[in-house]
Order: structure tokens, then C-alpha cells, then sequence
């Protein structure tokens, strides 16, 4: 390589702004490829997947609590200890901390290495405790940015640019809205087609056909709700018609028959099509608002996790899969220290968790110690979630900057495998 | 000697003077009392006035002021003590003659009072009109228009509050009923239009009983079962808690498919989804009755409009505020800070003033108001049957005492020592009256929000109303910006109201409670179990997810057997079919009827669609061989209501549902 002196510094500086001025002012057909990257070979390569699961309501600390005698003098119905403790033992994962028994999927990831967990996560700024702002915040990936700015999520989708780069299994939310290419929203794949009418299957197809020409037909729409349904309705017809042709193959391994169960199903159908080039997908399991009766709400949506999540994980694995899908968890905030009604209110900070065969698996910031235990909630911070995220589109071989635009504090994590 | 004559003559003169002075006191008083006038002021509900703008001309300016009219007195409405009073425009002149007459000596003053005489007079006399399109006109005076004879005008802000004296016809009738009811049946709409705009607004906000209705789910709030069910249950009167939380929800949905307080259930809706939403899954066995509590308070709000005694209400309410918003946890030393929060975010400030942008509280705000609210315990015993019964107990030793500044460094910043002073505080607050502008407009007009002026002048009109939810709810039905084009469909409609509206226009029976449960279920809208705080989000349920899953509810709504319709008195022939006249294609009709009872355009070109759906079916018969290779082939089986059954082998029953379900799902008909 050429020496880098100061006039061949000049001359490259001003070959890529004029290069990337050309980018930006020579629009190719589509808006949303003005920011398509150029291909490069990425770490997780470029038919990487990101699964993002995203507990919501608020994940207390119990999911991964901590041995510490301050910890559990915190939780003293609802936490956990080591294995061998009574009443209740949680699967360790090191001498300070482990995850919650139900998540046993979580304990052999993380015993073959393939399972990050990252303590006291929580976005950089003060504290949010209502549901939806503190939502917003975690899905827009932005703490200051205006709500205008979309999802993250959207963001991603945006510099993707195809039809299913991004796919919500759990409805519209934040995460998933954006002006440029957002990601479709599905739905539950078994149920795509719609209930059959009357007739058999070609009363229902000539139904169908039918409405799609009338659909057509229609004289344009007048409000932006109205124009919104039509947008709505027409990625339905689209979406319907191409994901027929992909997602119906029988998959290595039954999924159980709960709603998270679906969602991971639909997912690994979805990550196995690759002709689809589905990039990111988003699942969600609510319930997570402990205000009372922890214990029983924790283990009842943690068997559904663990149920969903494994087959999803064996299903990859099978398939050979795996090194190229990242699992990450989300959720809004941590919450408070047990309350009278064993439960928890809404608090701060969280563990995350990130799983894949290419993840370096670890407890990569450490668990809350007497330091931490102060107040009403877990208010110290080890990382912000965004830095875990940042890296993993970074490893997708997308440029993290756009999505995540906002400066935020880095723990120096360093999350997958070479 | 002179000096005691001296002194006698004296006493005499004081005596004198001071009579004197008696005397000309007392005439004077009497003189001053017989210009003073005391007006008929009159003690009053929200609900006995409703307010108009008036525009009048002084000096060739052109005014607007908004008026209160007591039926069809003009006048103004004023809160003293917390009572609202009317007094009458008539009863404001001669105060201000009155105030002319005593000002004679100060000219600056005497002219800024002549000129608001002149106002006055002018206002007086144009209130007159404008009153008088009140609900006690005589009906059937307003002229109507066929539906989409003449398209809507573009409203201006400035205009938004003018009364509105345009046509009234079908569209408009449908538009009203649509925003301010669950749906309605074309003969609810003719009605509407017969009556005319301002009666069909008093029938509106008018409750009516309905004994029967209400028996009925009276009995289903019990058991989730309703009385024809043989497994009917009714209430243990000593249990307090002997309820059903379904059944609760059933009634909900029954009431919004079959009462004429479609309006109530609208504001119930709006109420519980746009303020502090619920979720009665948090409450435990013994809390039960605190969802009867939850659902008396919130029917005496909407039938009385009364905000002041919403917001109150749920302060100490059991579900809303102590158990969903967790303010029975909170209590000293430090409050949990979440109904604090939400109460004003979500139930009446919100966080930033809608006109200005400012933030209106900040953290330290929070915790005084934390502070206030705290104290709360949600203690249990067993009642005589040895029931146990749960309720929340404001406790001293759990309070914070003393005072706390809330509003801290703004204009508004205000002591309180009570729930009360707290309540104040916030009505005084003008991002109160704004914000719930704010939520009115985006509920009942136009999602996507309204400008500062538009927010600040409807503001207004609600701190004049004293809060009150019906009173403002009058004033946008009778405005001119409620019907303008540009607020036409601008609403998803929420799955409870396209349900709800779905059975009403076509008067199609629902299969049993449960259907419906479940179907609001895939919908994601069920009442008393909001998702979030922030209730439901009308985007998201526009999703596509939402369309695929209205499809699928509205094919299960329409696809029962012809027997379960006959147990139900019911007839698609007699709904649908009847009284085609003879020379015209049935098909082209009953298209047009549909759509019609739907309310959804259509154009030619639908209409040649749709006709060949009914005329023809698709089939692999013979195929590919007789269908020149392709899978399936079209047979023409022409229309016949007079050939077949109402089954789905009949050759008309598939294809009038299937029309059904097609109209159904354009998007027009997804929105209001």
C-alpha cells in the first residue's frame, strides 16, 4: 500500500466526500437504496438474521438474579438462589448469579458458549418508568431523538431496502414504523391464509379473487387512515401471495402451541426461507408487568419462552442455521425490589441476554453487587443496551451509525466469536 | 354658664347633623338599592345548556364569541363555589346599563362601557337565531341532502366553531352517528335525517332506560351467562364479589350492539381507553366488586359528562387507581410514584401544553404529587358469610404530611395539602382544558390532532362547561369543522365499534358470547383489559395483521347456518332481498342496498365486479382439460334469490355473504 502522506490523505479524503456526495445527490431508483451499503463481507455474513425477542411489560431482575446475600434480602419471596438452595434454585451460571429454572434452553447455550449475558443494561439518561415512553426509548434506540425518527428496527430495514428484510410477528409497534421500508407485519404465519368461506376451497378463492379486483377498483383514498388501510391491505395481498411459495416447508422440530411458540415457529420458517432475505424479525412475549404474584407469572411465561426459543434453537442448529442468527433480548426497564404484593413496580436497570453460534457467550458485564442495592431499584448501569445492538448490525455488515445516531456510553463489550 | 350653653348648643348641632346625616344615608342606600338589579341567575347541569358560536358585526368587524344557550335563552355559563350558573344575555345588559348609568362622571370608562353595549346587543340579538336551533325547534325543519349530492366543504380553523347550518342529509346523519355512536341501521339514519341535526344531537346526549336490556345484563354480569342460558346463575346478594369478569365484558358488548345509548357506550369507550385505561386481570379474588365500582363510576360519568368527578373518582378508585396504577403501594417514606404520574400524563395535563410545547411538570413536580396521593393500604377481612373482601384504606401513619408545592417555578405553582387541593390545582392548570381538547378532537374528529387555535378555543369551551364531557361533545356535533371534508374518514375505526357496528347496520344476530369474546380477543380490543396504560393504539390495530384478523371475524360473524338464524327470528331473504324491483338486475340492486347499509362507495367498476361474483363460480371441474389448461374455470350460475336456500350450498346464500364480506373489507368501510 501507498505511503499515507498528507496529499494522498487529501486526495482520498476528497474521493470519498465526492463519492459519497454522489451517493446522496444521484438518488438510485428507489429512495430507500440511497443507503444501501456496499457489499462487503461481514462478520455474520450477509444472510445474517437478528431475532429480537422483546419482553414486554418490564423484566424484573429474577429472570437472572443474583446469589448475593444483598441481592436476596431484596427479593425475599421472589428471587432465586444457587442450585441445592430450598425453596427455589435457579441453573447458575457462575458462583454470583444464575438464570431463572425454567430457562433451561438459556443454561445450555450458555454452558456450549453461545449465550451473552449482559448485567444492569439500561439506556444511558435518567430513568424512565412509564410503559410506553420507556418503549419508545428502547425501540426508537434513542433517548433524545425526536419520536418522529421511527424504530430501529425500521431504521435497519430502511438500509435493506426488500420487500421482507424485516418482519414483525407481533403486530405494529414502535420498533417496526419508519417512513422508509418498515418492516412488514405478519401476523401468526399458520393462520396467513385466512379462514376459509363457504364453499370449499374455491368458494373461498373466487371470494378472494373477487375482493382483490374490487379492491382495486376502488377510487383513491381520501384521508391518510384510509390510505393507510389501503397500504395495510396491499402488503397483505402482496405479502400473502410471495410467502405462500417459502414458508410452507416442514420444519425438524415441533414447536409448542402457545403464542410465543408460534411466533419462534413462524421465525425459523422465516429464517429458513432464505429466498426471502428476511434480515430481522421481531417476536414478543407480554405479560412481563409483575406488579403482584411473581413467582407464578414468572415461571408460566418462562416455560413459554424456554419452549419457544428451544425448538427455535435445535431447529437452526439442525439446519445449520445458527452461526448465522443472533437472539436478543429487549425489554422496557428492570423493576423495583419486591413489593408487598410479591411482585415488582416499575425500575431501572436489567439483565439482556443474547444468543447464537457465533456469540461469544460469557457473562460480559458483571452481576449486582451491595453497591447496587440501594434505594427502591437497581439505578447503576453497566452498558447501554445500543452497544450490543450496535455490534451486532455492525457484524450484519449494516452501518450501525444510521441506525443508532445518537452518542451513547461504551462498556467495550465485545460479543461474538471471531 | 356659656360654656355649658355653649356645650348644649353644640351637642345640639352634632345631634343635628348626625340625623341629618342618618337621614341622607339612608335615602341614599335606598336610592343606590333601587339601581342596582339582581339577575335571574340560574343554578344549572352541564348538560342543560350547550354552547354556539356567533358571529355578529360591529362597525363592519366581523365577531365570533361563543354563546351558551339554556334552551333557547342565550346567555353565559359561570362557575361560583363549584356550582355552574347560567345567567342570560338580557340579565348581562341591564347589569351593564346599570354599570353605564353609575359611570356617568368617568368618560374612559363610560365609553369602553358603551362599546361593550353595543357588542352585547349585537351578540344578544344573533344569539337569538342561533339558540334557537335547539332541539325544542320544531323537527324536521333542517333540509337534507341525498347521500353524495353535494361534497363537503373545507373548514378553515378560524370557522371551526361556527354552528353548523349546512345540509344534513344521509352523509352527514351517517358521519354523526358514526363519531358520536357505535353504527347505525339505515333507519336510524333516515330518522336522524327527518329529525334534523340539532334534535338528533339532544337524542344523542339524551339517556335512556332501557329496564330490559339492562335486567339482562345485570344477570350476565353475575355469571357470564345470560338468562336463557340453563345454567344460569344468579348472584349471591351476600357476596360482594360473586361476579363474573366476563360477564362484565359481555355486557359491554351486548349494550354497544343493542342500546340506544350508543353515544354513552362511545364515551365509555373513549373514557376508559383515551384516560387512565384499566385491566381487570390485577384484581384478586376478594377484589372483585371493584370492577362493578370501576363500571358504575364510569356510566355516571358518561351519562353526566362530568369530568371533575371522573378524575376525582379515580383517585381513590380500587381497580384504576389503587391496584392498576399502584397507588395502594404507595406510602411513605417513598410513594410509588406511577397513578402520580399517569394522572397527569394520561388523565388530564398530559406531559407537554398542546398550544405552547412547554413541559408542564418535571420530576420534583412528580413526587409532590406522589407525595400527596400516598398513604393507601389494600387491607382484607371476611365479611359475615365469612367471604373475604379486600379494599383500599387511606391510612395516616402511611401518608406524607404537610404541604408540597406541585407546578414548582411556573405560573401555576400552587400548595396542596389533599387529593382535592391536588385536583384544583391541575383544572386550574391551562394545559388541563387544553389536553382534553386535545384528546376530544383526536377521539371524535380528527386523529392526526388540531392546531393551537383550534385547541385553545375548544379549551375554552370546556373550562366554561365546568369540564364537562357532554356539553363539549355538543358543541363539536353542532360545529361547522365536525363536518368538514377534511375530517370525513380520518378514524380508524376500533374493532369494538366495527363489531358492534357491523351487527347494527345489518342487524345480523351474533352467535352466542363467547363468539364475541373471542373474536375481540383476535382483535385485541377487549373492554376493562387494556393492553397498556395507554389503552389501545389505534395505528397499530390499522396493521396488517388487524386487517387479516377483521376478515377472518367478520367471515365467522356471517357464516352460521340457516337454522341457527331462524332460532333468532331472523332472515338474510327478509334483511337483504326483499322488494327487488321488477326490470332491474337483483344483483345490481342488492349491491348498492348492501353498500348502502354499509355505508361504503362503490363505483362501476366495483359494481360490475361484484355482480360477476354473484353470477358466477369458480371451479376445477373438467379442468384442465375443458378449461384450456387452466386449474380452475368460471361457471355462470346467475343470481336466483327465489332458487336455492340461505345455506352455503344455495346459490345465493355463499354469494350474499360473500358480498357481505367483500364491502366489508374496503377500506372506507374500515374507517369513520
Amino acid at each position: 500500500m501507498k505511503n499515507l502522506t498528507r496529499r494522498n490523505f487529501l486526495k482520498l479524503a476528497s474521493v470519498g466526500t465526492c463519492g459519497a456526495l454522489v451517493h446522496e445527490v444521484l438518488e438510485p431508483y428507489s429512495g430507500m437504496m440511497a443507503y444501501a451499503l456496499p457489499q462487503t463481507q461481514s462478520l455474520l455474513g450477509d444472510d445474517s438474521v437478528l431475532v429480537i425477542v422483546n419482553l414486554a411489560g418490564g423484566c424484573s431482575y429474577n429472570i437472572a438474579g443474583a446469589y448475593a446475600g444483598a441481592y436476596r434480602d431484596k427479593f425475599p419471596n421472589i428471587s432465586y438462589g444457587p442450585p441445592g438452595s430450598t425453596p427455589r434454585a435457579s441453573l447458575a451460571l457462575s458462583n454470583e448469579q444464575g438464570v431463572h429454572p425454567s430457562l433451561t434452553v438459556f443454561k445450555s447455550e450458555f454452558d456450549l458458549g453461545n449465550l451473552a449475558l449482559m448485567n444492569m443494561v439500561g439506556l444511558q439518561g435518567r430513568p424512565d418508568f412509564g410503559h410506553d415512553s420507556a418503549s419508545d426509548k428502547w425501540q426508537r434506540g434513542m433517548v433524545n431523538g425526536a419520536p418522529a425518527a421511527g424504530g430501529w428496527m425500521a431504521r435497519m430495514t430502511c438500509q435493506l431496502g426488500q420487500a421482507f428484510s424485516g418482519i414483525s410477528l407481533a403486530g405494529t409497534d414502535t420498533f417496526t414504523q419508519g417512513d422508509c421500508s418498515p418492516p412488514l407485519s405478519l401476523g401468526d404465519l399458520q393462520n396467513f391464509g385466512e379462514s376459509s368461506f363457504w364453499g370449499g376451497n374455491y368458494g373461498t378463492q373466487w371470494l378472494q379473487l373477487r375482493r382483490s379486483s374490487v379492491l382495486s377498483a376502488a377510487d383513491p383514498a381520501v384521508s391518510s387512515a384510509e390510505r393507510k388501510i389501503v397500504s395495510s391491505t396491499s402488503n397483505l395481498e402482496t405479502t400473502l401471495g410471495t410467502m405462500r411459495n417459502y414458508v410452507t416447508a416442514p420444519l425438524p422440530v415441533t414447536f409448542p402451541d402457545t403464542g410465543f411458540g408460534r411466533a419462534c415457529r413462524d421465525a425459523a420458517r422465516l429464517i429458513l426461507a432464505r429466498p426471502l432475505g428476511t434480515r430481522i424479525i421481531y417476536i414478543v412475549q407480554s405479560g412481563f408487568d409483575t406488579h403482584s404474584n411473581e413467582l407464578a407469572t414468572h415461571t408460566n411465561l418462562f416455560n413459554q419462552i424456554n419452549g419457544g426459543l428451544n425448538a427455535l434453537v435445535q431447529t437452526l442448529k439442525s439446519t445449520n442455521n445458527y452461526d448465522r442468527t443472533v437472539i436478543m433480548t429487549m425489554s422496557e426497564f428492570g423493576r423495583t425490589f419486591e413489593n408487598s404484593n410479591r411482585g415488582c413496580d416499575h425500575g431501572f436497570a436489567s439483565p439482556m441476554f443474547m444468543l447464537g453460534g457465533r456469540v461469544r457467550g460469557g457473562i460480559h458485564t458483571s452481576a449486582p453487587g451491595p453497591q447496587d442495592m440501594v434505594g427502591n431499584y437497581i439505578a447503576n448501569r453497566h452498558c447501554d443496551p445500543r452497544e450490543a445492538y450496535y455490534q451486532t448490525v455492525a457484524a450484519m455488515g449494516l452501518d450501525p451509525d444510521r441506525i443508532f445516531p445518537e452518542t451513547f456510553s461504551r462498556a467495550g463489550l465485545s460479543l461474538f466469536k471471531a | 354658664m356659656l360654656y355649658r350653653a355653649n356645650t348644649r348648643k353644640v351637642v345640639k348641632e352634632i345631634l343635628f347633623w348626625a340625623l341629618l346625616g342618618l337621614f341622607l344615608n339612608v335615602l341614599l342606600s335606598l336610592t343606590a338599592s333601587a339601581a342596582t338589579y339582581k339577575p335571574k341567575d340560574a343554578k344549572i347541569a352541564p348538560s342543560d345548556i350547550f354552547a354556539v358560536n356567533v358571529s355578529f358585526q360591529v362597525k363592519k368587524k366581523t365577531i365570533t364569541k361563543a354563546v351558551a344557550c339554556r334552551s333557547t335563552v342565550p346567555g353565559r355559563s359561570f362557575s361560583k363555589k363549584k356550582v355552574l350558573w347560567f345567567r342570560s344575555l338580557k340579565d348581562d345588559a341591564k347589569l351593564l346599563a346599570l354599570d353605564i348609568k353609575a359611570a356617568s362622571r368617568n368618560a374612559k370608562k363610560l365609553a369602553s362601557l358603551r362599546k361593550k353595549q353595543v357588542e352585547l346587543k349585537a351578540l344578544t340579538k344573533a344569539s337569538g337565531a342561533a339558540c334557537a336551533q335547539t332541539p325544542s325547534s320544531p323537527p324536521g325543519a333542517p333540509p337534507s341532502s341525498p347521500p353524495g349530492s353535494a361534497p363537503p366543504e373545507v373548514v378553515p380553523d378560524a370557522s371551526f366553531f361556527d354552528a353548523y347550518n349546512g345540509a344534513f342529509g344521509e352523509a352527514e346523519a351517517r358521519h354523526l352517528l358514526n363519531r358520536f355512536g357505535m353504527g347505525a341501521s339505515i333507519s336510524e339514519i333516515e330518522l336522524a335525517v327527518s329529525r334534523g341535526l340539532a334534535a338528533t344531537v339532544q337524542d344523542l346526549l339524551t339517556w335512556r332506560s332501557e329496564p330490559a336490556l339492562e335486567a339482562y345484563n345485570r344477570d350476565l354480569e353475575c355469571d357470564g351467562r345470560p338468562p336463557e342460558d340453563e345454567n344460569n346463575e344468579s348472584c349471591d346478594a351476600s357476596n360482594i364479589n360473586d361476579l363474573s369478569t366476563g360477564g362484565f365484558r359481555y355486557s359491554w358488548y351486548n349494550g354497544a350492539i343493542k342500546s340506544q345509548n350508543s353515544l354513552f357506550y362511545r364515551t365509555f369507550l373513549f373514557l376508559h381507553d383515551d384516560f387512565m385505561a384499566v385491566n381487570s386481570n390485577v384484581l384478586e379474588g376478594c377484589e372483585r366488586h371493584a370492577l362493578r365500582t370501576y363500571q358504575q363510576m364510569m356510566w355516571r360519568v358518561a351519562q353526566s359528562g362530568d369530568l371533575r368527578d371522573y378524575l376525582k373518582s379515580f383517585m381513590t378508585d380500587h381497580l384504576g387507581a389503587l391496584k392498576y396504577l399502584n397507588l395502594g403501594a404507595s406510602r411513605a417514606p417513598i410513594p410509588n410514584q406511577d397513578f402520580a404520574r399517569e394522572f397527569w400524563q394520561l388523565g388530564s395535563i398530559g406531559q407537554t401544553r398542546p398550544t405552547t410545547g412547554e413541559l408542564n411538570y418535571g420530576e420534583l413536580d412528580i413526587i409532590s404529587a406522589a407525595n400527596v396521593l400516598a398513604g393507601w393500604s389494600i387491607e382484607g377481612f371476611q365479611d359475615p358469610s365469612e367471604n373475604w373482601v379486600c379494599f383500599g384504606a387511606k391510612i395516616p401513619g402511611l401518608s406524607v404530611p404537610g404541604s408540597h408545592i406541585v407546578f414548582y417555578g411556573t405560573p401555576y405553582q400552587a400548595i396542596v395539602n389533599n387529593p382535592d387541593e391536588l385536583l384544583e390545582a391541575t383544572l386550574r392548570h391551562p394545559s388541563a382544558s387544553e389536553n382534553i381538547a386535545l384528546k376530544i378532537y383526536q377521539q371524535f374528529v380528527n386523529p392526526e390532532g388540531a392546531s393551537a387555535e383550534v385547541i385553545a378555543h375548544f379549551a375554552r369551551i370546556i373550562r366554561e362547561s365546568g369540564f364537562n364531557l357532554n356539553a363539549s361533545l355538543r358543541t363539536l356535533m353542532l360545529s361547522r369543522g365536525f363536518f368538514a371534508q377534511q375530517h370525513r374518514n380520518s378514524e380508524y375505526k376500533h374493532p369494538l365499534q366495527l363489531i358492534a357496528g357491523f351487527f347494527r347496520q345489518t342487524q345480523i344476530p351474533f352467535d352466542s358470547f363467547w363468539q364475541l369474546e373471542s373474536i375481540f380477543g383476535d382483535l385485541a380490543e377487549r373492554p376493562y383489559q387494556s393492553p397498556s396504560v395507554f389503552g389501545w393504539y389505534p395505528d397499530r390495530l390499522a396493521g396488517e395483521v388487524f386487517v387479516l384478523e377483521r376478515r377472518n371475524a367478520l367471515n365467522w360473524l356471517v357464516t352460521q347456518g340457516d337454522s341457527f338464524y331462524q332460532t333468532k327470528g331472523f332472515s338474510y331473504f327478509d334483511t337483504f332481498l326483499q322488494n327487488i324491483p321488477t326490470g332491474t338486475p337483483p344483483t345490481t340492486v342488492i349491491i348498492q342496498r348492501v353498500a348502502r347499509m354499509l355505508g361504503v362507495p362503490v363505483n362501476a367498476a366495483q359494481i360490475a365486479q361484484l355482480d360477476e361474483y354473484m353470477n358466477f363460480y369458480l371451479t376445477n371441474s373438467g379442468c384442465p382439460s375443458q378449461c384450456g389448461g387452466n386449474p380452475t374455470r368460471l361457471v355462470r350460475d346467475v343470481f336466483d334469490p327465489y332458487r336455492g336456500s340461505n345455506n352455503q350450498n344455495g346459490n345465493w346464500g355463499r354469494q350474499l355473504r360473500g358480498l357481505l364480506l367483500i364491502l366489508a373489507s374496503l377500506p372506507q368501510y374500515q374507517v369513520n
